[in-house]
């Protein structure tokens, strides 16, 4: 009875889901944002990577230890907090906002939703990723690595770039090809044959980099095809990454009106020329519908395995309208805060230049803005009947 | 309360069985069947064929209050069902799966934005007399708000009303109100003292337009169709009880309106523009172009508009359900909604090209231009897409007046 408004004849049904946040929901939002804004008091591109934020990993154990962020969707067995990406994604919106560049979407995310979704075989690592203890990331899709199993263990070669959040990682979950299908590995990048190595990169608070693996033995987790398990862990991941992108986007219109507000021109602020006004209320406008998508996706994703009338499908939808609308979002954003900066916006020093080029990135990452949209209507077109 | 609510559904759904047959879509598997209608602004042949439409619509809407479907937030001594405001939502829900007559500017003006307001601010004596007609549809109401030199600027309008025995004299013009040729009644805000500040010296009527003096004239706009009108008033005399609310009061009942109307539009645009873009999609697929790369992603970003609106509209919901106060936020809807019909417009150019601009009778094809010319409308009508974005940057962002 609760969902008869959905029952539509036609046209993709959309369950109506809560979309303002808890009470809980909230003060842990006011959570990671103090506790950011204590650790991070304001971004500067000299010191953006998390490696000189954070050069001896105290505070990444830090965030595991006080706000448990690393395990914040690991299940309680293993010592996570047992979150959905409803959280997650209030989290990861937060840590947009202040262009954290901890590698939690590597971690949290790729590593993280890829290993809980693979089942059994690779859960015993949730813990380790749960503490802190191991740093990882993922590559979901294989770039051409290839599984080789001739003997009991399969060995991975291939060479993946760009390889999110992959700097210093101490473990990769790859997806390869082996010879009847995608699987899903474990390689631990102390082994031999293992390269993995930093690169320059636009996004100045994301670490990216190249890993080359060259026979490595790995850890089979999943096979023979794992193409649902990382369909899903995928469409979660953007969810989070589109979280990011609206965050950032609203740290860039905070700024933007606070400058505004005050910085002063013909004897007055130039926050009441209209010209101005009525771009940041574009932005607002932009951001808000970024945020209701972003959010109805993320509760979305709870769901699926809750509600019959919820599925992978559904994820795949929300999570590539949330991709578009965030990264609209973001760029409109981040461009217009380095306008209404005027030259300041554009130095080195300002950290204006930070969010544009995390939405530079972030546009790539995950998918193309155009690849989804092409998605949505593959997704629709092919659904009719349903 | 949970409860309540799902009987409540359940009773929607038992008498729209009863009434109205079910909704049955807009595809490519039915593609040529029914009423191919998709304008901005209702534009039919003929006066008669308008007439005919909006009668339609107000007896649905008589229907629905006499069974206990509509005014479902007005308290009882009102007139209305004293429930909560999720009801509403949970009726509009059930009713969007049925196949209801097509709705009118003009119901819409008098049922969602005149009645609510007089609710709030009319005498007793005035509530007596209109709001259950209203309500019913019996009366309908225009609104006399906009005038040639006040429309984005309101609060310069300058239609006078003067006191004279046992009521007012009202003198002036108003413009761009829909629906009056159709109206029995309008909502009027005039110019009660000259000497006050502009925004205090207003006051609101409800002005019967039948009364002499009173000239309807219908403007022709650019859809070719009529939906608003001006409206000139040459001594009209209106009674001291049908003035709305206190001398000086009336910015505060124009007010009242034009937040009702952010709201209406920001509220219940979602799922109007759902079923649109299902009917993009389906001409897509009929005229063979869902395989065209700038189609897919012309479509694909469209949807992502449209589900914007959606969602935020629902958050809105949400923010009232929860008993938070509604705000400025209704522009965010409003604006919107009203830069999607745009794009709903830039789609479908994109998708028929050339057949687009003249009309060889092929079903569901020319009808489109009807969308195309009514959605610049839409970015006026209700406050201006500018007027919306200052209102956000300066009531939700917090930016400083302008000078």
């Amino acid at each position: 009875m609760a969902d008869l408004a959905f029952q539509t004849v036609s046209g993709p049904h959309h369950p109506r889901l809560p979309l303002l946040p808890s009470d809980e929901q909230s003060h842990m939002r006011e959570a990671v944002r103090s506790f950011l804004a204590e650790v991070l008091p304001s971004p500067s591109a000299d010191a953006a990577e998390w490696n000189r934020v954070d050069p001896g990993g105290a505070l990444w154990l830090r965030m595991a230890r006080e706000l448990g962020l690393q395990g914040l969707t690991v299940p309680e067995d293993f010592d996570g907090q047992g979150f959905g990406l409803a959280e997650a994604a209030i989290v990861f919106e937060e840590l947009g906002r202040s262009l954290c560049s901890a590698p939690l979407l590597g971690s949290m995310g790729l590593a993280g939703r890829t290993l809980l979704h693979a089942g059994s075989p690779g859960h015993h690592w949730l813990t380790a990723l749960a503490t802190g203890t191991m740093r990882a990331t993922a590559a979901l899709e294989s770039h051409g690595t290839v599984a080789a199993s001739d003997a009991t263990t399969p060995t991975l070669t291939g060479r993946i770039v760009p390889l999110i959040d992959g700097v210093g990682v101490d473990h990769v979950v790859v997806a390869a090809r082996h010879p009847r299908g995608t699987g899903v590995y474990l390689v631990d990048t102390s082994l031999p044959g293992v390269e993995l190595t930093p690169l320059p990169a636009i996004d100045l608070t994301r670490g990216f980099a190249r890993l080359t693996l060259t026979d490595v033995p790995a850890e089979e987790l999943v096979r023979p095809d794992a193409v649902a398990v990382l369909t899903r862990a995928r469409a979660e991941c953007v969810v989070l990454l589109a979280a990011e992108s609206v965050g950032a986007a609203r740290g860039a219109l905070e700024s933007a009106v606070q400058y505004a507000g005050t910085r002063e021109q013909f004897g007055r602020p130039i926050g009441s020329f209209q010209a101005l006004k009525h771009r940041m209320a574009d932005m607002l406008v932009s951001i808000e519908g970024a945020a209701a998508i972003v959010r109805h996706a993320a509760v979305l994703a709870d769901l699926v395995d809750k509600r019959d009338d919820l599925t992978v499908h559904d994820l795949s939808m929300a999570a590539s309208v949330a991709k578009v609308a965030s990264d609209r979002a973001l760029s409109f954003a981040a461009a217009e805060c380095i306008q209404i900066h005027g030259g300041i916006g554009f130095t080195w020093e300002y950290s204006a230049h930070l969010a544009y080029r995390r939405g530079v990135s972030n546009r790539q990452l995950l998918g193309s803005p155009e690849s989804h949209r092409d998605a949505l209507v593959s997704l629709q077109v092919n659904d009719r009947g349903r | 309360m949970t409860t309540d609510v799902e009987q409540f559904r359940a009773r929607a759904l038992t008498w729209l069985d009863q009434h109205r047959p079910r909704r049955t879509g807009w595809t490519e598997a039915n593609w040529g069947q029914g009423s191919d209608l998709v304008p901005v602004f209702n534009n039919l042949p003929t006066e008669a064929d308008m007439v005919a439409l909006i009668e339609e619509g107000a007896a649905w809407q008589r229907a629905r209050y006499d069974a206990g479907f509509a005014a479902l937030t007005l308290p009882r001594e009102k007139g209305g069902q004293g429930l909560p405001i999720e009801f509403v939502r949970v009726y509009n829900e059930v009713e969007a799966l049925f196949d209801v007559p097509v709705w009118d500017e003009l119901l819409e003006v008098t049922i969602d934005l005149v009645a609510p307001t007089l609710a709030i601010h009319g005498q007793p004596s005035l509530l007596e007399q209109y709001l259950v007609p209203l309500l019913r549809a019996e009366v309908l109401c225009s609104q006399l708000f906009s005038e040639p030199s006040a429309g984005s600027d309101l609060a310069s309008l300058s239609t006078s009303a003067v006191r004279v025995d046992g009521g007012w004299l009202i003198n002036g013009q108003k413009i761009w109100s829909s629906g009056a040729q159709h109206a029995d009644i309008g909502l009027l805000i005039a110019r009660t003292d000259r000497d006050a500040p502009r925004h205090q010296g207003l006051t609101a009527f409800v002005v019967p337009l039948s009364t002499p003096g009173v000239d309807v004239r219908p403007i022709r706009q650019m859809t070719g169709g009529w939906s608003f009108c001006e409206v000139f008033l040459t001594d009209v005399f209106v009674p001291d009880d049908h003035r709305i609310g206190e001398p000086g009061e009336g910015w505060t009942v124009a007010l009242t309106t034009l937040k009702f109307e952010r709201e209406n539009s920001g509220v219940k645009g979602g799922e109007g523009l759902e079923r649109k873009y299902q009917k993009v999609v389906a001409l897509a697929q009929h005229h063979g172009r869902i395989d065209d790369p700038l189609v897919r992603q012309a479509l694909g970003d469209l949807y992502v508009q449209v589900r914007a609106v959606s969602l935020v509209a629902q958050r809105n919901q949400e923010s009232l359900e929860g008993g938070l106060p509604p705000g400025p936020e209704g522009s965010l809807g409003k604006l919107m909604w009203s830069q999607t019909l745009g794009q709903i417009s830039e789609v479908v150019a994109l998708i028929l090209g050339p057949a687009l601009i003249v009309d060889d009778g092929t079903w569901g094809t020319f009808t489109w231009s009807q969308h195309i010319l009514g959605a610049p409308g839409f970015r006026i009508a209700g406050g201006s897409d500018e007027i919306q974005r200052t209102i956000i940057a300066e009531r939700v962002l917090g930016l400083p007046k302008g000078a």
